[in-house]
């Protein structure tokens, strides 16, 4: 089976990992979260900076862990849509310049289909079709994994991502960045039926609900001003606020993933992304599930959050396939999911060929 | 983390050529020489274009020779454009890596004085470039028979701060102002790499990042 060297860069994590088939055998991550954490979000730019200061570090190290040398790789791999183009770039032209030097297949990777192949990382015998909740700062999306590279985009947030709803949310609290884990922790703590909040829902033209696609701008409208009324009256009660904040989030994720595995006669729901580390959704997913026989895989965390190992994973599988890039691929900051082959169009070459 | 970094440089490299890397504007300028009858320059016009065809043109500028041939690199480390900087500088920190030979971060600014010294300038030279917000690089380098001499280091200020300077310098100095379009100064960049390595110099890639000079956010 192929060994693919992978790079991630799409946000604030440098990356890089090296798999066979779908056997992890490095990966390291530089986290720029405190860098970012004084300016209470990432800021492009300076993400583009570390990743230049901490790549050619890490392809020594995530080498070197493996224990191979150039001659067992047989591609290399970087993520090269969607994220941030300033920080895929960086990635992006360090995985070409190593597969020009080390005479090696290029492939480039959807950074969604990076976390859709994290659940193989866990669940080496997990086939499609499968539905893939992806949950993170970026994206929030059910995916109808078909094989690979075929994929249906069945719902999307049409405001903000999940992951990003806590980032806004956790602000207007006064709490540290990044806002999921702080929101969960304190969740613990609190009542999550305090308060009544909105799930937020998409309206169809024709009357009724769209029934996956989600909403959270109005959620977090309605957190905004229940803060300003609960400040004006004394200190916020922050752990009832963030249980049934995330609560509602929890809710609104689930309903959504569960409809949509049953209505498209799905069995098993593999969940990605940062957010699929929150507790109240493993709690209200898995709850859920059970209850309609469904099977919800969680991928460790350390897969769950943007790793170059899941980067590989999808690499190797496209390189087996005969799927090549060319080395004049460019980043995009948006690609739908389905567009994924348009990144091979380098000819086809035959396994062993 | 622990990282560790492969050893600096080879004592003697098999390679005897030279390759420079031009990123830091809008056009791309690729150089190499061994220094003796070998030398070629060429640049290409690519804009937001250039992450796409570096590499193609990277690897059809290096024919005849190949990677074994090198001794070391050049790259242009700023100021200049961020992003087409850092493509640059990524590049060059990768291949001297994977090649294991040094690497030479040359300032866009030296590289500009350099090519005018090569027209017969005497007096000090200071570069001017445009930097965003409003300010400009300056830099002001006095030609020499090795090479040139750094009077003031590079840097960005007001404009106004800078034309100050300019005028309270005590010895006669001739300005260039540069709008645009730098990357045929490659073959000053490659020339100044040069002269680093005769000297002995072996710079290890992990020395060379891009210097910005300003900051998106902090002030």
């Amino acid at each position: 089976m192929a060994s693919v060297l992978a790079i991630e860069t799409s946000c604030d994590e440098t990356a890089v990992a090296v798999v066979n088939n779908r056997q992890v055998l490095s990966s390291v991550v530089a986290s720029q979260v405190a860098v970012h954490q004084k300016y209470g979000g990432i800021v492009p730019e300076v993400a583009s900076r570390q990743h230049v200061e901490t790549i050619n570090q890490l392809i020594d190290l995530a080498l070197s862990e493996a224990g191979l040398d150039w001659s067992a790789i047989d591609g290399i791999a970087a993520t090269c849509a969607p994220g941030l183009i300033g920080a895929l770039l960086v990635g992006l032209t360090a995985a070409k310049t190593i597969a020009l030097l080390q005479n090696k297949p290029f492939i480039g990777v959807h950074h969604l289909e990076g976390h859709i192949y994290a659940s193989y990382l866990s669940s080496p015998d997990l086939k499609p079709p499968f539905l893939c909740l992806l949950v993170s700062g970026g994206h929030t999306s059910l995916i109808y994994v078909k094989d690979c590279g075929i994929y249906e985009t069945l719902g999307q947030t049409r405001d903000d991502a999940a992951g990003e709803a806590f980032d806004k949310v956790a602000r207007l609290m006064d709490l540290d960045y990044p806002g999921g884990p702080v929101i969960d922790r304190l969740a613990q703590q609190g009542n999550p039926q305090a308060f009544a909040l909105p799930e937020g829902q998409v309206s169809l033209r024709g009357g009724g609900f769209h029934p996956y696609d989600s909403s959270f701008s109005g959620l977090k409208t309605a957190v905004l001003r229940l803060t300003e009324k609960l400040k004006q009256s004394g200190e916020l009660p922050v752990a009832d606020l963030a249980a049934s904040f995330q609560a509602t989030v929890a809710k609104a994720l689930t309903k959504r993933a569960i409809a949509c595995a049953l209505d498209y006669g799905l069995d098993t729901i593999a969940v990605g992304g940062g957010v699929a580390a929150n507790s109240g959704l493993r709690q209200h997913l898995q709850a859920a599930a059970s209850q309609h026989n469904l099977r919800v895989l969680f991928p460790p965390m350390k897969y769950c959050t943007d790793n170059a190992a899941m980067i590989a994973c999808a690499a190797v599988e496209h390189l087996e396939r005969g799927h090549r890039s060319s080395l004049n691929l460019g980043a995009q900051s948006r690609m739908p999911i389905s567009e994924v082959m348009q990144l091979y169009t380098e000819p086809a070459i035959h396994p062993g060929g | 983390m622990s990282i560790h970094l492969s050893p600096a440089t080879v004592g003697s490299p098999v390679g005897t050529y030279g390759l420079a890397i031009h990123t830091s504007s809008s056009d791309f300028g690729l150089a190499i020489s061994n220094f003796s009858r070998d030398r070629r320059v060429q640049t290409w016009v690519l804009g937001r274009d250039l992450s796409m065809y570096l590499h193609t043109y990277l690897v059809d500028f290096l024919q005849p020779q190949s990677w074994s041939d090198l001794a070391f690199i050049a790259v242009a480390k700023g100021p200049g454009g961020f992003t087409g900087t850092r493509l640059g500088v990524v590049t060059a920190r990768t291949l001297a890596q994977q090649l294991e030979i040094p690497l030479f971060g040359i300032s866009s600014l030296a590289a500009i004085a350099y090519a005018e010294s090569l027209k017969g300038v005497q007096d000090a030279i200071a570069i001017q470039m445009k930097a965003q917000r409003g300010e400009v690089f300056g830099a002001i380098y006095q030609p020499t028979t090795t090479g040139l001499e750094t009077l003031l280091e590079d840097t960005v200020l007001p404009l106004e701060q800078w034309q100050h300077q300019l005028s309270a310098w005590s010895e006669p100095l001739k300005l260039v102002v540069i709008e645009e379009g730098v990357g045929s100064t490659v073959d000053s960049l490659l020339a100044l790499a040069h002269l680093k390595w005769q000297q002995g110099d072996r710079s290890h890639w992990a020395d060379t990042l891009p210097f910005y000079g300003q900051h998106p956010v902090d002030r």
